[in-house]
C-alpha cells in the first residue's frame, strides 16, 4: 500500500476545495467591481456610526446586507 | 422678468460622465491643478478662493489630512448650500418616482441606485461613502467607481430622498436615477461564467501537469504498473472534467460551425480534444502508450484565456444610462389651476400645461401657450445659433430655454418625443452593427481544413507502420499545430493596444474598431464641437473699447451664448474679472434681436443690424465693410451703439480647433476621404470647409440627425465609414457607422454609442488613434504570419514522424509565447510620433 493512495486524493481534494471557494466568490459577485475596493482601503478601519443615535438592529443587519451585492440571487 | 446671469446660473449642457475624469476637465492652458490630487480643475470649480480642488471629495479629504476639526465634514456640507445648482429634487419625493426607481426593503428602509456625475477619484468615494455620517437617516452608501453609481439605503421616515439628492448635488455630484439595466446584468453574469470556466480549466490543467511530471519522471527511472495506472486514471478523471465542463464551449462552437458550414477555429480544437481524449482513454484502459491529457487540459485553459481577453474587450466600458432619461430633465413644473407643482417627468401627460423657466431644459414636445424666448436647439440640430420662439411656436424636449419663461402645452412625452424617437434609432443602430469578421477567423477557416486534411494524410502515411504509430503521429500533428497562437494573436494585440491607448486618453470600447480603422475609408466629421471648439467666441472686434465696463454690465443681465461670448472677450481684454460693475437700469431683452438698457447714464443698444436700424441708429460706411466681412466668414454680427451712435462691430462665431487642419491633412495623406455632416447653416459650415480644404461635394450643412443617419447608411455597405462627432444629434450616425468616434467634451449619448472616445481636447488624438490602429494591425498580421510559419514547420516535422506527442506538448506553448512577446512589443500609441 503506497502512501500515494492517500496523498493523491488529498491533493485532489485540496484542489477541489480551492475551486469550490473560487466559484463561490465569483458567484457572490466579488469580482464584479475591481476598482472601487482599491480606494476603500483609504478609509477608516471601523465604520463610525452617525453621532446622533445608536445603530438599531435592523440597521446593523442592513449594513451587512449592503456590503454584499444583492445579485447573488440572480443565479 | 429677466434671469440674472450670475456665474453659477449658466445653463449646463448635457453633462458628460466618464470614468476617468470628471464631468468636465480644465483646458490645459494656464489653469491650476487640484492641490490634493493634482488633477486639472474643472471650470465650474474655479470660482473658489483659497486652495483649489478638482472635486468636493478632495476638498474634504484635504481638510481631514490637514488635521482640521472632525466636524468639518458637516461644516463643509453646510457651506455647500450655495452650491452650483438650484435644483430642489422635489420630484424625487413624488410617490410615482419612488415607485419607479426605489424599492422598499422588508426592514421598512428604502433603497435606490443613483448615477452620479463627476465621480473620478478615491476622494470622491471616500466622501460619498461618508454620507451616513453627516446625513441622519441615510443608513448606508456604497459607491461603484466603475459604473459611477451609488447604492443608497435610507430611512424614509427620517430623511427625504430629495434631501439626499440635494446633499450629493451640493457636494458636487449631481444624481440621476439609474435604470435597472438588462445588458449590464447579462454582462455581469456572462463575466462570471467565463471566470468559473477559467478557474476550473486552470485547476484541472495545473493538477494534470503535476501528475504528468511524475509520469515523465517514471519514464526515465521506471515505475510500477499500479502507480502508472493510478496516475493515468487520475489525470483521465481530471481531464474529463475539463473537457466536459469548460471544454463544452468548443464543442458547441464546432457544432455551430458544422451546422452553418462555416469553418471555425473551434472545429480542429474540438476534433483534437475528441481524438486526443479517446486515444488517451483507450491507452489508459490498455495500460500502455501515451495519454494526452496534459496537453489537452493546457490547451483548453490557454484557449479560454484568449476567449476571456476577447470577451472583456468587446464589452462597452461605459455604463449604460438610459439615453433618453439623460437628455431630458428629471422634473417638470406642472401648472394646475393657480399653482405650479414640481413633478417627476414620468407624470406628465399629453395636454398638460407646463411652465419652463429661463435656463431650464424643456421636458416634452409641445406648443407654446404664452411667452417669447429663444431656444438653444444645438443638442438636437447642431445649430449654433439660438432660435426665437413665440406663442404658438413648437418646442422639442431636451432643448434649452434661454432667455425668458414659457408656458407650453405638452403634445408628446417620453419615447414619443422627437428626441425619444431619435434615441430609439440610436439603440437600433447599436444593436444592428455588424461585427467584423476578424482576419484571424478568416485564416482560421483555411487553417482548420488544412490541419484536418494533413492529420488524415499523416494517418494514411503511417498506417503501414501500425495503427498505434499512425494515431500517435496524427495526434502529434494536431497538438503541435494547435491554433493557440492563432487564437491568441488578435485578442492579445488588441488588448495591448487598448491598454496603451487608454494611457494616451483614447478609450477604445470595442476591439474590432482598431481592426476596422487600420485601412483608410470615408471619414465624416461633425462641425460644432468636433472641428470647432463648440463655444461662441468673439473673433472680430472693430471699434471702441472704452465702454467695456458698461457693455459687460448690460450683457451680464442675460443668459445667452452671444452674451457669454462678449463677456468672455471683455474679461480677456481687461485681464480677468470685472469687479463692481455699475448696475444697469431699464434693461430690455429682445429675444433673437438683442438687448438695451441704461448704464451709468449711457443708453446702450446691443444687437443685430436690423434692430439698430429699427431703433434709428445710422451705420457709418467704415463699419459697412467689416459687417460684410463678418458675414462672409459665417460669423454672427453684433453691433453695439452707445447713445444712438454706433461704437463697435463684433463678429461672433465658433472657432476652429487649432489642430483640426493638421490632423485632417495628415489623414488625407494617409488615404482617407473626408466629409462634413453638420446641422448648422451653410453660411457657417462652408467657410469652415473652405479653411480645411474639404471637397464641397462632401459638405452637408443643415442636416437633421435622421438625415445624418441616412447618409451614413447609404455609404456604409460599400466602404468603411467612420463618424466623428460629439453631440446628441450625431449619436444615431455614430451608432450606425462602421466606427463611431466621440470627441472630448461631447454629450453622454454620443459617448455611449461610440466605439472610441477621445478623452483629450482637440482632434489630434484622432490622428493618433488611426496611426495606432494601423500599427496594431501590422502586429496582428505579423503574429499570424509567425504562428502560421511555425505551424507549417511543425506540421512538416510531425508528418515525418519526428515529433512524438511529448515533444509536441512542449513545442505547443512555445508558439503561444512568441505571439505573447510580439504583442507586448507593440509599438503603437506611443508618446512620440516618428
Amino acid at each position: 500500500m503506497s502512501v500515494l493512495y492517500i496523498a493523491l486524493p488529498v491533493a485532489i481534494l485540496l484542489a477541489l476545495a480551492a475551486v469550490i471557494a473560487f466559484v463561490w466568490t465569483v458567484s457572490r459577485g466579488q469580482y464584479d467591481d475591481l476598482d472601487t475596493p482599491a480606494f476603500r482601503m483609504l478609509e477608516d478601519d471601523e465604520r463610525r456610526r452617525p453621532r446622533h443615535r445608536p445603530a438599531s438592529e435592523s440597521e446593523t443587519s442592513l449594513r451587512e446586507e449592503a456590503d454584499h451585492p444583492d445579485d447573488s440571487r440572480e443565479q | 422678468m429677466i434671469p440674472i446671469n450670475s456665474p453659477r446660473s449658466q445653463p449646463e449642457r448635457t453633462p458628460v460622465i466618464d470614468e476617468i475624469d470628471g464631468s468636465e476637465t480644465a483646458q490645459s492652458s494656464g489653469q491650476g491643478t487640484c492641490i490634493h490630487c493634482d488633477l486639472p480643475i474643472p471650470i465650474s470649480r474655479q470660482h473658489s478662493s483659497g486652495p483649489e480642488f478638482c472635486c468636493a471629495g478632495c476638498e474634504v479629504a484635504y481638510a481631514i489630512l490637514q488635521d482640521m476639526d472632525p466636524r468639518l465634514l458637516e461644516e463643509i456640507a453646510e457651506a455647500k448650500t450655495a452650491g452650483p445648482s438650484e435644483l430642489t429634487y422635489e420630484e424625487m419625493n413624488h410617490p410615482r418616482f419612488l415607485e419607479l426607481y426605489a424599492h422598499q426593503l422588508d426592514s421598512g428602509l428604502n433603497r435606490i441606485r443613483l448615477h452620479l456625475e463627476g465621480i473620478h477619484c478615491a476622494s470622491c468615494v471616500f466622501v460619498i461613502e461618508k454620507l451616513p455620517e453627516f446625513l441622519p437617516g441615510v443608513i448606508n452608501a456604497r459607491v461603484n467607481l466603475t459604473t459611477a453609481t451609488l447604492d443608497c439605503f435610507w430611512n424614509p421616515d427620517a430623511v427625504a430622498l430629495s434631501e439626499i439628492a440635494r446633499t450629493l448635488d451640493r457636494l458636487g455630484y449631481r444624481p440621476h436615477p439609474a435604470q435597472p439595466n438588462e445588458t449590464e446584468r447579462l454582462y455581469r453574469l456572462e463575466n462570471r461564467k467565463h471566470l468559473i470556466r477559467l478557474g476550473i480549466a486552470g485547476a484541472c490543467a495545473g493538477n494534470v501537469m503535476l501528475i504528468a511530471f511524475a509520469l515523465y519522471a517514471g519514464m526515465f527511472t521506471g515505475m510500477s504498473a499500479e502507480h502508472l495506472n493510478l496516475f493515468r486514471w487520475t489525470s483521465a478523471g481530471l481531464a474529463l472534467v475539463s473537457i466536459f465542463w469548460p471544454g463544452q464551449i468548443f464543442f458547441k462552437g464546432a457544432l455551430l460551425a458544422l451546422k452553418t458550414r462555416i469553418p471555425h477555429i473551434d472545429l480542429p480544437v474540438a476534433l483534437g480534444i475528441t481524438i486526443g481524449g479517446i486515444a488517451g482513454l483507450v491507452n489508459s484502459i490498455r495500460g500502455s502508450g501515451e495519454i494526452y491529457f496534459d496537453s489537452l487540459t493546457v490547451l483548453i485553459f490557454l484557449l479560454l484565456v484568449g476567449r476571456y481577453i476577447q470577451f472583456r474587450q468587446q464589452h462597452h466600458a461605459l455604463s449604460q444610462l438610459s439615453l433618453l432619461k439623460n437628455l431630458t430633465p428629471r422634473h417638470a413644473r406642472l401648472v394646475t389651476g393657480t399653482e405650479v407643482l414640481t413633478v417627476p417627468i414620468e407624470v406628465l401627460q399629453v395636454e398638460d400645461e407646463v411652465e419652463v423657466r429661463a435656463g431650464d431644459v424643456i421636458p416634452a414636445d409641445g406648443v407654446i401657450l404664452s411667452g417669447d424666448s429663444s431656444v438653444d436647439e444645438s443638442i438636437l440640430t447642431g445649430e449654433s445659433r439660438p432660435r426665437r420662439v413665440l406663442t404658438g411656436g413648437e418646442v422639442t424636449a431636451g432643448t434649452l430655454n434661454l432667455t425668458s419663461p414659457l408656458r407650453m402645452q405638452v403634445q408628446s412625452v417620453g419615447e414619443q418625443t422627437r428626441i425619444g424617437r431619435l434615441m430609439n434609432l440610436v439603440e437600433l443602430g447599436v444593436s444592428s452593427k455588424l461585427p467584423l469578421i476578424e482576419l484571424a477567423n478568416r485564416i482560421a477557416g483555411v487553417f482548420v481544413i488544412t490541419v484536418i486534411l494533413l492529420s488524415l494524410l499523416c494517418l494514411g502515411l503511417w498506417w503501414s507502420s501500425g495503427a498505434n504509430v499512425a494515431v500517435a503521429n496524427a495526434i502529434s500533428l494536431l497538438i503541435v499545430t494547435c491554433p493557440c497562437a492563432l487564437g491568441l494573436a488578435t485578442p492579445l494585440a488588441l488588448a495591448v493596444a487598448q491598454g496603451k491607448a487608454a494611457k494616451r486618453a483614447i478609450l477604445i470600447n470595442s476591439g474590432d474598431a482598431v481592426e476596422k480603422l487600420a485601412r483608410p475609408g470615408f471619414l465624416w466629421l461633425d462641425k460644432t464641437g468636433t472641428l470647432t471648439t463648440g463655444k461662441m467666441q468673439v473673433q472680430v472686434w472693430q471699434g471702441e473699447q472704452s465702454q467695456f465696463r458698461e457693455i459687460a454690465a448690460l450683457e451680464q443681465q442675460v443668459v445667452h451664448p452671444i452674451a457669454s461670448a462678449i463677456l468672455g472677450y471683455i474679461e480677456q481684454q481687461t485681464g480677468g474679472a470685472l469687479p463692481d460693475l455699475p448696475a444697469p437700469e431699464d434693461v430690455q431683452a429682445r429675444p433673437g434681436q438683442g438687448i438695451n438698457g441704461t448704464v451709468s447714464g449711457h443708453q446702450l443698444l446691443i444687437g443685430t443690424e436690423a434692430l439698430l436700424t429699427l431703433e434709428g441708429c445710422r451705420i457709418p460706411a467704415t463699419y459697412q465693410q467689416s459687417i460684410a466681412d463678418c458675414r462672409a466668414q459665417g460669423l454672427t454680427t453684433v453691433l453695439i451703439a452707445v447713445d444712438g451712435e454706433l461704437e463697435a462691430v463684433c463678429g461672433i462665431g465658433d472657432s476652429l480647433r487649432p489642430d483640426s487642419r493638421a490632423t485632417l491633412d495628415h489623414l488625407k495623406a494617409a488615404g482617407w476621404s473626408i466629409g462634413i455632416l453638420s446641422g448648422d447653416h451653410e453660411e457657417i459650415v462652408n467657410p469652415i470647409a473652405r479653411q480645411l480644404d474639404i471637397d464641397p461635394e462632401f459638405v452637408h450643412a443643415g442636416v437633421l440627425p435622421e438625415e445624418k443617419l441616412q447618409i451614413i447608411h447609404q455609404s456604409t455597405p460599400h466602404e468603411l465609414t467612420v463618424m466623428v462627432g460629439d453631440g446628441v444629434n450625431d449619436s444615431a450616425a455614430l451608432a450606425a457607422a462602421s466606427v463611431g468616434i466621440a470627441v472630448h467634451g461631447g454629450a453622454e449619448a454620443s459617448l455611449q454609442v461610440a466605439d472610441v472616445y477621445l478623452n483629450r481636447p482637440g482632434l489630434s488624438p484622432l490622428r493618433e488613434l488611426i496611426d495606432g490602429a494601423r500599427m496594431t494591425n501590422q502586429v496582428i498580421i505579423r503574429n499570424l504570419l509567425i504562428s502560421l510559419a511555425y505551424n507549417l514547420l511543425a506540421a512538416g516535422l510531425a508528418l515525418d514522424g519526428l515529433i512524438n506527442p511529448l515533444i509536441a506538448a512542449v513545442l505547443m506553448p512555445i508558439s503561444s509565447l512568441t505571439v505573447l512577446v510580439l504583442s507586448f512589443m507593440n509599438r503603437s500609441f506611443r508618446e512620440t510620433h516618428a
